[in-house]
């Protein structure tokens, strides 16, 4: 991945002034913050904020209606090798229910000029090299969750981005999930972890950006921001006037 | 994207099945054509076709006649109409604009268009990946029906005393190599259906509503017209039928084909292009979630 543009040095995640509108509704509206190398971000905020909206733009699945979300200094469609640059997960990993799990990442690795060790690779490394050879429709939430990190994981990436990872993981998994994803960033990786499960946030953030009504109401170092409360404290008290389905 | 649009469509059984009644269907309409000559034999020791109209009894003749080059190019036809010519919609046409509605559409329908995109954001690329995707699975599908109604003709001739080949090589070479560009058109002309509906029902409903209306409104348009009007001969898959025999099967029943069999490839191509078109532009600028 490209760190530096000009001899500038660029965030992993660069989003400024997004706005995102749907007709007359604004689903995102002047969100900006940055993910930094080396760190974790919880993308975190109540249900219809705005906060997959924001992933989507991202990784070029939605075009901005205004602002930009650049990926390494770049858009996501401008990216020379985006499996090699970003791994995501977003909403269970679009798997076809009659393919199975290898399958599924033989087809990615292809797409991606991705050599085709690397799906034994990603299999072991997310435990699902025993069920690798069963249809997707025979996985439970768990494994289909841990098929969309392999996925993710494919190209080697240096930035992530998780839209609710912990999603039907059990708590193996989740400790796992936990180190995995502390261990890619203390290796300089750059997470972006958008989640509803707090005490995971807590564990394993290091900074916070809150959503809520399509705006960023906090943004910074996640010790920072809660301090001696709870996280949970914390982000009720913030979302308590900008809670609810909008 | 074209190895990856492969691994897609060989990994899931939607493919199978399609490339599985295509061969069902054109052995069934070789059976039946094979077969036929026997039947109307025997309806005619029975006295069975002085009954029919004194105008369709030829015409059921060459059908039924292997001698003939309008029954051979029938049985050639991989498009396996059963000598409907542009009249009726073959099996194989049917599957192969199911087939390229379901390779975009099932990608929409499961959301792997998601993960598909994040590894290659182009737009077009993915489309190119599943043009070349689906016409390979059309080449392979159409060679397989090739040789199933090369089999046919053999017995067909065989069984049939003093009948031989009435079309030179170049003929055969010329109604199978038609019949296999029509198959990939037809492919692309479903993906492009595909690609600006994106629902997967919807789209599957709109290509059999064209497979059932359109031989409908030709007999409608036939009939309103005195048979004066050519404009429904320039109906997609009419077209295909037409480019694949030529005008011989279509004149055989009756039916009146105002140009060739070039023109009529070039017209359903054209159709596609235009269809293609409106998917790509759709395609790269619609969100896709």
């Amino acid at each position: 991945m490209r760190r530096h543009r000009k001899g500038v040095p660029v965030p992993a995640v660069q989003i400024t002034g997004l706005r995102k509108s749907f007709g007359a509704f604004d689903a995102v509206h002047d969100v900006t913050f940055t993910v930094e190398p080396g760190r974790v971000v919880g993308l975190l905020g109540p249900n219809g904020a705005g906060k997959t909206t924001t992933l989507h733009v991202l990784l070029g699945l939605a075009s901005a209606t205004a602002g930009t979300a650049l990926v390494a200094g770049r858009a996501y469609h401008e990216l020379p090798a985006p499996a090699r640059t970003v791994g995501a997960l977003l909403d269970a990993g679009g798997l076809h229910p009659g393919r199975t799990g290898r399958d599924h990442l033989r087809v990615l690795a292809a797409a991606g000029r991705l050599p085709a060790r690397r799906v034994d690779d990603v299999l072991a490394l997310v435990g699902m090299t025993p069920a690798a050879d069963r249809r997707v429709r025979t996985y439970s939430l768990g494994m289909r969750q841990r098929i969309g990190i392999a996925a993710a994981l494919l190209g080697e990436p240096e930035v992530l981005v998780l839209d609710e990872p912990a999603n039907g993981l059990d708590p193996a998994g989740m400790r796992w999930l936990r180190d995995l994803l502390r261990g890619f960033a203390d290796d300089g990786g750059a997470v972006l972890l958008a989640s509803h499960v707090l005490p995971e946030v807590r564990q394993v953030a290091d900074d916070l950006v809150v959503i809520g009504q399509g705006r960023v109401v906090a943004d910074g170092p996640l010790d920072e921001l809660v301090s001696d409360r709870s996280l949970e404290d914390y982000y009720l008290d913030l979302t308590a006037t900008t809670e609810g389905v909008r | 994207m074209y190895r990856a649009e492969m691994l897609k469509l060989r990994t899931t059984r939607a493919t199978w099945v399609i490339g599985g009644v295509a061969l069902a269907g054109m052995l069934l309409v070789q059976g039946f054509l094979v077969a036929l000559p026997r039947v109307l034999g025997s309806l005619e020791s029975l006295g069975g076709t002085s009954g029919l109209p004194a105008d369709v009894a030829p015409d059921l003749g060459a059908l039924a006649d292997p001698a003939t080059a309008a029954f051979q190019r029938t049985v050639l036809d991989v498009l396996a109409t059963g000598g409907g010519g542009g009249g009726s919609t073959g099996i194989t046409a049917i599957c192969m604009l199911l087939l390229g509605v379901l390779a975009v559409t099932t990608d929409f329908r499961t959301g792997g268009i998601v993960p598909t995109a994040l590894v290659q954001p182009s737009r077009l690329r993915i489309l190119a990946g599943k043009a070349g995707a689906t016409a390979t699975v059309a080449l392979v599908v159409g060679a397989v029906l090739a040789v199933v109604s090369a089999a046919g003709l053999l017995v067909a001739l065989a069984t049939t005393p003093g009948a031989g080949l009435a079309l030179s090589a170049g003929e055969v070479l010329g109604v199978w190599g038609r019949g296999l560009a029509v198959l990939v058109l037809l492919a692309w002309f479903g993906l492009a259906v595909g690609t600006l509906v994106r629902h997967q029902v919807a789209a599957i409903v709109a290509v059999t509503a064209l497979a059932i209306l359109e031989p409908l409104v030709q007999s409608v348009v036939t009939l309103l017209s005195g048979g004066q009007s050519a404009a429904a001969s320039w109906l997609p898959l009419g077209l295909g039928s037409l480019a694949t025999t030529g005008q011989g099967a279509a004149e055989l029943l009756g039916g009146s084909a105002p140009f060739g069999a070039a023109v009529a490839l070039a017209g359903l191509a054209a159709w596609v292009v235009v269809l293609a078109a409106g998917g790509a532009v759709s395609f790269r600028r619609r969100d896709l979630v």
